[in-house]
């Protein structure tokens, strides 16, 4: 019988025509945001900032950035579609500024619809400026278009140089973790560019604490494993610069008399890049005491200065609770500032390069 | 009667348990679960699988020693034509419940992830031809989807490698951390993505040798259990517990983190993907409900199939936003944690007694 295939070519038909009017989205009826950042504005309002890039011909972009302010941002949304010649949308936006007063109010709301928006991707990166964000955006020129530009910055910070591994994911954990606090970089302009200056503690979502991006490798080394990062080390003696650092992590956490007491214990190998001493071969052994003891003090320090602010971006809680089955979050709060930490380094030298 | 050309080997019912079990629930059953085992919910749906094979035995017992082999001559024998009938109606109103929210859920999921303006009740019209394709003829076509939909998404499980990258030790240690107690409650939670197994209760007589395939309704539930297992401990090592209570499908999350050189968003993939694993439960469940009116009123298969997908497509016009689906999910998954866990025990003392005094 052909009847069911005449219904059923109808249902089909009427389905794909209801269907039809859905809005749609072209290619190039759409401009993809890149880059957005964030300010406070006047009656508590929030200025947003985007680079939406238009590819000209092969190679070549054009940035167009626009600022509007709005309650929300996405309040922002209407009035920034309002300049922009094709709709905006957020698929492809790779990094997310928000300026440091903003910061220090608290980053709970304004990166809310970072997590809510399903065309946000995971691996976006987030960062606090200095300088307002519209200004941070608008002193970078460069011909490979914004978006692209800071996404490359942090990438190869992440790999090889002194920034942790930050992205909107490990943000979103470290923030509704209960056991954990975050931190983001930080950028600032100098000059013409802009610059990866220090690294932004936060305490809930609130920024309290800078450490400059100079002194982040020992916080790098204490926080996660290191597979490429360097050290400087300079003394009365000699000034020495170690690359191709390799480090692992351990903790330990015990419990010594009803308090617990933490243990970081990390290993370092790497190989020396620049020695302004003699003979290198000899002083060896010297050195690598040197090192891991400069290291030592370091990350004493900032963990110090973590106790008094009483943060944890390390996780240490979160440590001692995977391991305690006595964890109780109130007591280890209490107990956290004074809390015994210790911070075992271990250097070794691997190679001197091609002399001696 | 039956006929052999009907019937399908016994293998087929590793995928027809299989198929019934997976579907929309693999993409957030995560955040559900873990209401009260927390980090330790991945145990959780250990018991539930195991919970579920003790079922598995029991309906086999059942079935084994009906003479029909299905549930429509269970209840006719155990509590008589007129009242049988009335139970029998009242499971294949739990058919089409389960039909309803298995449909509803993956058209939410596509208006949120993908095209916001969706028209459900338009969307809906493109399917019902090809779920009436499928239910209205011989069972071997249902049985032919149930296969594709557990070899197709099979795939997926290699995706769960990308969100390792962020894989946390310590937010899944300790374990054991829970008391027994929070762990079968959060159980209770996790029985809701095994259901739908219970449709082994009327294609059982459709099995060739039905007797020798229990093994294979067994393996078909290990395979269910394995895969969950191991989408949640990813789930949990991705996520710590008090995000993951605010996400609502934290399957979808983890494909978010992946990114491929020629795909952005791998979610669009995996929820295209995983219609292969929601098409089988749907035809599953209708194709038993149909079956069930057909063998106890005996009116024609393919009119009922007919008036089924009626009700499915007008039950769509009424059924709105995330807590109206979410009220369907959980009324469903109340009343199927009655049916399995009190009825189906019961009706197994029931029927055992019943024989046992005809017999004399």
């Amino acid at each position: 019988m052909n009847l069911k295939y005449i219904v059923a070519f109808g249902l089909v038909i009427t389905s794909l025509l209801i269907n039809v009017s859905m809005p749609s989205k072209v290619i190039d009826k759409i401009n993809m945001i890149t880059v957005s950042g964030y300010d406070k504005a006047e009656q508590n309002r929030i200025k947003e900032t985007v680079v939406a890039p238009t590819y000209l011909e092969q190679g070549t972009v054009e940035d167009h950035v626009y600022t509007t302010s709005a309650d929300t941002v996405y309040g922002n949304r209407v009035k920034l579609n309002s300049k922009a010649s094709e709709q905006l949308l957020n698929g492809k936006l790779r990094v997310a500024f928000y300026s440091e007063e903003l910061a220090k109010q608290g980053l709970k709301t304004p990166i809310e619809f970072l997590t809510r928006d399903t065309s946000i991707d995971s691996n976006l990166f987030l960062a606090i400026t200095k300088v307002p964000a519209v200004e941070l955006i608008n002193t970078v020129k460069t011909k490979k278009g914004k978006g692209v530009y800071f996404e490359d910055l942090f990438e190869h910070n992440i790999i090889h140089g002194n920034l942790p591994d930050v992205s909107l994911k490990t943000f979103e954990d470290s923030l509704k973790g209960e056991t954990s606090d975050p931190f983001l970089p930080m950028f600032g302009i100098e000059g013409e560019t802009a610059k990866l200056e220090s690294l932004a503690f936060f305490k809930d979502d609130r920024l309290v604490d800078t450490l400059p991006i100079t002194q982040a490798d020992v916080f790098k080394m204490l926080y996660e494993n290191v597979g490429d990062g360097t050290y400087q080390y300079k003394s009365d003696d000699y000034n020495i610069s170690v690359e191709n650092m390799e480090s692992t992590r351990k903790i330990t956490a015990e419990k010594k008399n009803g308090s617990p007491e933490m243990t970081l214990d990390v290993r370092m190998t790497g190989v020396v890049r620049e020695y302004t001493g003699e003979q290198v071969m000899d002083q060896k052994s010297k050195i690598e005491t040197d090192i891991a003891q400069d290291f030592t003090e370091k990350a004493n320090r900032i963990i110090k200065s973590f106790q008094e602010l009483n943060i944890d971006p390390l996780k240490l809680e979160d440590f001692f609770k995977s391991k305690h089955r006595s964890y109780n979050q109130d007591q280890f709060k209490e107990d956290y500032s004074d809390m015994t930490i210790k911070v075992k380094a271990d250097m070794r030298l691997t190679g001197t390069g091609t002399r001696r | 009667m039956l006929s052999l050309k009907d019937k399908v080997t016994g293998l087929m019912v590793f995928f027809l348990i299989t198929a019934s079990q997976v579907g929309v629930g693999v993409l957030g059953f995560q955040s559900i679960i873990n209401k009260y085992a927390g980090n330790d919910a991945w145990l959780s749906v250990i018991v539930a699988g195991l919970m579920v094979n003790v079922l598995i035995w029991v309906m086999y017992r059942m079935l084994k020693n009906d003479e029909t082999g299905d549930i429509i001559s269970i209840h006719n024998v155990t509590y008589g034509n007129w009242l049988g009938a009335f139970f029998t109606i009242l499971f294949v109103l739990y058919l089409v419940l389960l039909a309803i929210v298995v449909l509803q859920t993956y058209a939410e999921i596509i208006q949120v992830w993908m095209f916001p303006h969706l028209n459900i009740w338009a969307f809906l019209l493109l399917l019902l031809p090809l779920i009436y394709y499928t239910i209205s003829d011989q069972f071997r076509i249902v049985v032919g989807v149930c296969f594709l939909g557990v070899v197709y998404p099979a795939s997926l499980i290699f995706t769960m490698i990308f969100p390792l990258q962020y894989a946390d030790m310590n937010h899944i240690m300790p374990v054991m951390d829970h008391t027994l107690i929070e762990i079968v409650q959060s159980s209770k939670l996790a029985i809701f993505s095994f259901m739908g197994f219970s449709t082994l209760l009327v294609y059982y007589p459709f099995i060739r040798e039905a007797d020798k395939s229990q093994k294979y309704a067994h393996y078909g539930n290990f395979y269910t259990t394995i895969l969950y297992v191991l989408l949640c401990v990813v789930t949990f090592l991705y996520y710590n517990q008090s995000e993951l209570t605010d996400v609502i499908w934290p399957t979808l999350g983890l494909w978010k983190i992946i990114e491929l050189p020629f795909m952005e968003r791998f979610e669009y993939f995996g929820i295209a993907t995983l219609f292969f694993s929601t098409l089988p439960n749907v035809v599953l469940y209708l194709w038993a409900a149909t079956r069930v009116v057909h063998r106890t009123f005996g009116f024609a298969h393919k009119r009922i199939a007919l008036i089924l997908l009626g009700i499915v497509f007008i039950v769509s016009f009424f059924i709105e936003g995330r807590e109206e689906i979410n009220f369907l999910n959980d009324t469903a998954a109340q009343i199927g944690f009655v049916f399995l866990f009190i009825y189906i025990p019961l009706l197994f003392v029931l029927n055992y007694i019943k024989r046992k005094v005809q017999k004399k």
